[in-house]
């Protein structure tokens, strides 16, 4: 772990940033991930590689009829559980081949015995890279985590306006006995729940020093250096050997992205209803009844591994 | 001869004497006097003598100032010359040649003569402060001319080896004094030529000065007093009691300090803020340099150094 203060031109020296300065450079590196994510989540009409979830919900049971009286509760059936599968969200990891490092790719630091050198890769995960991919895969939605993705329940400005999951319930108010003959499976949507891609934000920050060709100190071209750095954040992300790549789950290992999606369903019994058409057609049927209970909460999760 | 004269007051002593000596010295003895005189006393023998030369075939001699010498019949005239001045000589039958000698000396004085040499025309003429010869020119031969008076020509030419004025000596090319080492010249020299000398000195004070003269040479300039005492003074634009002084230090081998092709201000360790970025070449300040050298290494990022920088330290 060697994690380097870079050098930055300030007013004609050279200084070390500071842990604060640095940050705003792993920032930038967030940012310019959020430009080009190289793991991304789409959402498909179906079968999408991220784990299913499913939503349940109560459908009113069959319609139990006779000709001479009422069917009884007991022989009538009870509402049965819909289940519908959401697996809409499909992660797509691009692959890239970044720049090598010459010895003079990477941003100058200060040594110990008072040298200036370049930092290699691994000084460069250490400091850039990896906290960056720390802050992309936390639990939190800011500009730190640009470029990944949560859900809310909002469509506004989703990835899709396709709903990667659906909480439905049965709606009771669509059942009446005088309807008896229901169609069983009569749900309502409680709650929609969208695919986000967080949005980044440009912040300032300040450019390092470099060696050019001529072994030269000059401060990095900030065109150059985000180049780089987006190259080397996507490489990272998703062909990190080191435990810092980036993936996506559903309910897996990482941490929550956004609002938990929950699978809720009414947990009545039974709403035993009967209805006497005529003195041939008597008919029964229990209606889904209850509270809403939770049978489960689904969550993006976003992994490092 | 005075007279003689006996006082009224004098003693018979002094008449004694006087008388003696006037009988003895200014009449004299009469024992002497020609056996051909017959007087017995001065007179009568004067007048004897006057009676015979007179009464013979005498005759007078005068000279320039009428003085008159009778010469008497028998009588001998004698004519001498005087050695070096004038000749006679008497030959026969009554033959008196006077002339003057090869050698004439004049004692005195001879007066404007005109001085005819050999059988030709040219002739030497003595005038009052001149002599002067037809010829243009008179030899002195080899003799000497010494003169306690000025002399003065229109040109001298000297064709001996050695000449000799006062204590000025010129010998050939060559001029020196003959009393000491030094010869004054008491005014300006213009030398046509080229001077040639091993050694310049101030004739009074310590400085030589050259005026607005430029001085130039092929050689070297080379001061050969000590550090102190040697070097080039500059007085700079105000004549004033500072000069800037050029010195060397004390040389231990033979140096040679070069001066730049460029019109310029020479540094020295004296100079504050004097050296400016144009004088100092590209690459050409080396660590050595640099005060309390510190030196910055570029490494790449596997720690191979890419360059060294140095600086002073702080």
């Amino acid at each position: 772990m060697a994690v380097r203060q870079p050098l930055y031109y300030n007013s004609g020296n050279l200084q070390e940033m500071t842990t604060a300065m640095v940050g705003e450079v792993v920032d930038q590196i967030i940012y310019q991930y959020s430009l080009n994510p190289s793991v991304s989540l789409s959402v498909v009409g179906t079968s999408g590689n991220l784990a299913a979830m499913s939503d349940t919900r109560l459908q009113a049971g069959a319609t139990s009829t006779s000709v001479s009286s009422l069917p009884s509760e007991a022989t009538t059936a009870e509402p049965s559980v819909v289940t519908v599968s959401y697996d809409k969200i499909t992660e797509t990891r691009t692959t890239l081949t970044p720049t090598t490092d010459t010895g003079k790719t990477w941003p100058v630091y200060y040594t110990s015995s008072g040298a200036i050198q370049s930092m290699n890769l691994q000084d460069v995960k250490d400091t850039f890279l990896h906290p960056a991919i720390d802050l992309l895969t936390s639990g939190s939605t800011g500009t730190q985590q640009a470029g990944t993705y949560q859900i809310t329940t909002s469509s506004s400005g989703a990835v899709s306006a396709t709903a990667v999951f659906a909480n439905t319930q049965a709606d009771t108010s669509l059942y009446t006995a005088g309807g008896i003959g229901e169609t069983l499976d009569q749900p309502t949507t409680l709650t929609s729940y969208y695919l986000h891609q967080i949005a980044g934000s440009d912040t300032s920050y300040t450019l390092p020093m470099i060696l050019d060709a001529s072994n030269n100190i000059q401060v990095y071209p900030e065109a150059t250096f985000e180049s780089l750095i987006q190259e080397w954040i996507r490489h990272t992300a998703v062909s990190s050997t080191d435990g810092y790549s980036v993936n996506y789950n559903t309910n897996g290992s990482g941490n929550n992205r956004g609002s938990g999606m929950a699978d809720t369903r009414l947990n009545g019994t039974g709403n035993y209803q009967t209805r006497f058409v005529n003195t041939d057609d008597y008919r029964a049927q229990e209606f889904p009844n209850g509270t809403a209970t939770a049978i489960n909460t689904y969550y993006l999760k976003i992994n490092k591994q | 001869m005075a007279v003689r004269n006996i006082a009224i007051t004098d003693t018979l002593e002094t008449f004694r004497t006087e008388f003696n000596d006037l009988a003895l010295n200014d009449f004299g003895d009469k024992a002497n006097l020609s056996a051909s005189i017959t007087a017995t006393n001065l007179v009568d023998a004067m007048n004897e003598t006057i009676s015979i030369a007179t009464s013979t075939a005498g005759w007078k001699i005068e000279d320039s100032t009428s003085t008159q010498q009778i010469i008497g019949g028998g009588d001998v005239l004698r004519v001498f010359g005087t050695s070096n001045e004038i000749e006679a000589t008497v030959s026969a039958t009554d033959l008196l040649t006077i002339g003057l000698p090869n050698a004439v000396v004049v004692t005195a004085s001879v007066t404007a003569p005109t001085i005819k040499a050999g059988t030709g025309s040219t002739t030497l003429s003595l005038s009052t402060g001149s002599i002067t010869d037809s010829t243009g020119s008179i030899s002195f031969g080899d003799e000497n001319l010494t003169t306690t008076g000025s002399l003065t020509a229109n040109t001298i030419t000297g064709s001996g080896a050695t000449h000799t004025l006062g204590t000025v000596e010129i010998s050939g090319n060559t001029i020196r004094s003959t009393d000491s080492t030094e010869l004054n010249i008491n005014d300006g020299v213009q030398v046509q030529g080229t001077v040639k000398t091993n050694t310049i000195n101030a004739r009074s004070g310590n400085t030589v000065d050259f005026g607005n003269t430029n001085i130039s040479t092929n050689g070297f300039i080379y001061l050969s007093g000590t550090f102190d005492s040697a070097g080039i003074g500059f007085e700079g634009s105000t004549v004033n009691a500072f000069q800037i002084f050029l010195n060397a230090a004390d040389a231990t081998a033979d140096r040679n300090v070069t001066l730049p092709n460029e019109t310029g201000t020479i540094i020295t360790t004296g100079t504050i803020d004097g050296i400016t970025e144009s004088m100092i070449a590209a690459d050409s300040i080396g660590q050595n340099e640099l005060k309390s050298l510190t030196t910055l290494q570029i490494l790449n990022s596997s720690g191979t150094t890419l360059k060294t920088l140095y600086g002073a330290g702080a």
